[in-house]
């Protein structure tokens, strides 16, 4: 097959990222049975280390896009590489923040962030102890033994993040994993996030619909215009770290919050417009 | 605990009792009033046999009827009887439990399964099942396999059923979150499906208990020689009410005493849930 040359063509350029998506299409049918277009011919590039946020107007992809980086629904055509290799399913190098924290009701806090390890066949003893050190991390030391229905909302995400972190990861994938959080909340949690990757210097993609914590959190972000997707426009943040809360008040910030909203302004009208049409 | 559900008395009211009193009883108002209501009925029965029917072969008084099931205790007579029933009970309860998982959650994951089986299921699921005695006794004779049998049979589609519906109501993300982590398929039902179903498992069997025990009690009123629903059967024929009531409160007992262990089960398994129903 010629397409297999192709491939490894591609493969040997891609190397230098840590991910790096080509051609991306994903067709999924709707109950009607017509094909519907999510993601056509993407390509996307992160570097090692790097933070990148992926915002968009609702419907656009960007959740199928990094459900396929790891690996849960196989991509229609085109390939994810991650180091340069294809994968073929969810792998230990890739670890998904989930937008419903998804915690399991049955598992304390400690064993809801063990799981991953234990899914690996660690043992308990070994296990536990990681994940108290990741508890305290995320501040819910004092929280081991309580059951996630004994939780607020932000403690959640926190029990969710830490069980991310659980595998140590290479790259984490977040999927508006602040989206259910009051104001406050999500301002604490952004931070954190950003304290938690400047030493544990992972690879972040991050999918939000907000624009100021997009760009609050990203090396850079990219913006998906309404479907058929494509890239609009991929934008570097040039504010310097580490990054307080006040600087979403400053001039700079607020002229990347412009730029950015009138990229997505006409994209979300016409989003709109399309969930009426697919409307009763 | 506010004010309101204390009720405006608790709160206000120059009392009877000393105010520490009062929140002692607060605390204990559903058990007080639960205990209270058992008492009243059981001296209206009392009052009903005593001094309106008047005649020990259409209803003996309670105290009869407890005095007659100690009477039975202290000679020892009961032992054979609750061990009969007890045994067919436990056995039949066992194998149904373990059939009706297997089979629920076979059906939960294997669609093929769930759609031939299916209407099966659901039709034996409110069938009165019990009616299968007679039938039950031609197959398998008068000794205990017909009474396991039965027992099964009417345990075996509540379990099923309710495992079933553990199965279908799971939230898809619970599985993709351990996918996610690379699980591999026996791990996904171990360590997501089988837990969350747990909760529901143990629903079905509170209600095989009910079931179950009535499935003793008919098989045996059709042939036995020993056991509670044979005695039951021969305190009828006999006019013998004070011995037909201990029986049944024999009945009662157990049936309360097993759906309070499984209670208490499902408190463990599922403390979420526990949390969700008793704020």
């Amino acid at each position: 097959m010629t397409g297999s040359d192709e491939r490894r063509l591609v493969k040997g350029a891609d190397g230098r990222f840590k991910v790096a998506v080509r051609r991306l299409s994903k067709t999924y049918e709707n109950r009607a049975g017509e094909p519907i277009t999510v993601l056509k011919d993407l390509d996307l590039d992160v570097t090692a280390g790097e933070f990148v946020c992926i915002v968009g107007p609702s419907g656009c992809g960007k959740t199928t896009l990094i459900r396929i980086i790891d690996g849960l629904v196989p991509a229609s055509a085109g390939d994810v590489f991650i180091d340069g290799k294809v994968i073929s399913g969810p792998g230990p190098d890739r670890a998904f923040v989930f937008q419903a924290d998804l915690l399991y009701p049955w598992r304390t806090v400690l064993d809801n962030i063990a799981f991953g390890l234990e899914i690996r066949g660690v043992e308990r003893a070994q296990r536990h102890a990681r994940a108290r050190a990741l508890a305290e991390l995320v501040g819910l030391a004092r929280f081991e033994s309580h059951y996630p229905h004994e939780l607020s909302g932000g403690m959640r995400q926190r029990v969710n993040l830490a069980r991310a972190l659980m595998v140590d990861p290479e790259i984490l994938l977040m999927d508006e994993p602040f989206a259910s959080l009051d104001a406050q909340t999500r301002e604490v949690m952004q931070q954190e996030l950003l304290k938690i990757w400047t030493t544990a210097r992972k690879t972040v993609i991050f999918i939000t619909h907000q624009i100021d914590e997009a760009i609050y959190l990203a090396d850079r972000v990219v913006v998906f215009s309404a479907r058929p997707t494509v890239i609009k426009a991929d934008i570097p943040i040039q504010i310097p770290r580490p990054r307080p809360l006040a600087v979403k008040r400053t001039p700079q910030f607020l002229a990347y919050v412009d730029r950015i909203w009138e990229l997505m302004e006409t994209d979300i009208m016409r989003a709109m417009e399309l969930q009426e049409d697919a409307g009763p | 605990m506010n004010r309101y559900q204390l009720g405006p008395h608790a709160a206000e009211a120059p009392g009877l009792f000393p105010a520490r009193w009062r929140g002692f009883f607060a605390r204990r108002r559903a058990l007080l009033r639960g205990g209270l209501g058992v008492v009243f009925v059981l001296a209206l029965w009392e009052f009903a046999a005593r001094d309106v029917i008047r005649d020990e072969r259409i209803l003996a008084p309670f105290s009869k009827s407890l005095i007659t099931l100690l009477s039975l205790v202290w000679t020892g007579e009961i032992w054979k009887h609750t061990v009969a029933s007890g045994s067919e009970f436990l056995l039949g309860f066992s194998l149904a439990t373990l059939a009706g998982i297997a089979a629920g959650f076979l059906m939960g994951t294997a669609r093929v399964i769930r759609e031939y089986l299916g209407p099966w299921f659901f039709g034996l699921y409110s069938a009165p099942l019990v009616a299968l005695a007679p039938l039950y006794i031609m197959f398998f004779g008068i000794g205990t396999s017909a009474k396991v049998a039965l027992v099964f049979t009417v345990v075996f589609f509540p379990v099923a059923i309710n495992t079933l519906a553990g199965v279908a109501s799971i939230d898809a993300g619970f599985i993709e979150v351990a996918r996610s982590f690379g699980a591999s398929r026996w791990q996904v039902f171990s360590k997501t499906l089988f837990p969350f179903s747990l909760a529901y498992i143990v629903a079905g069997l509170r209600l095989g208990v009910g079931r179950g025990l009535t499935g003793v009690v008919v098989a045996e009123f059709f042939f036995a020689n020993a056991g509670v629903g044979f005695l039951v059967a021969l305190a009828g024929q006999t006019f013998n009410t004070a011995l037909l009531f201990a029986g049944v409160l024999l009945f009662a007992a157990a049936g309360a005493g097993l759906t309070e262990a499984l209670k208490q089960l499902e408190r463990k398994l599922a403390p979420w849930r526990h949390a969700a129903e008793n704020p």
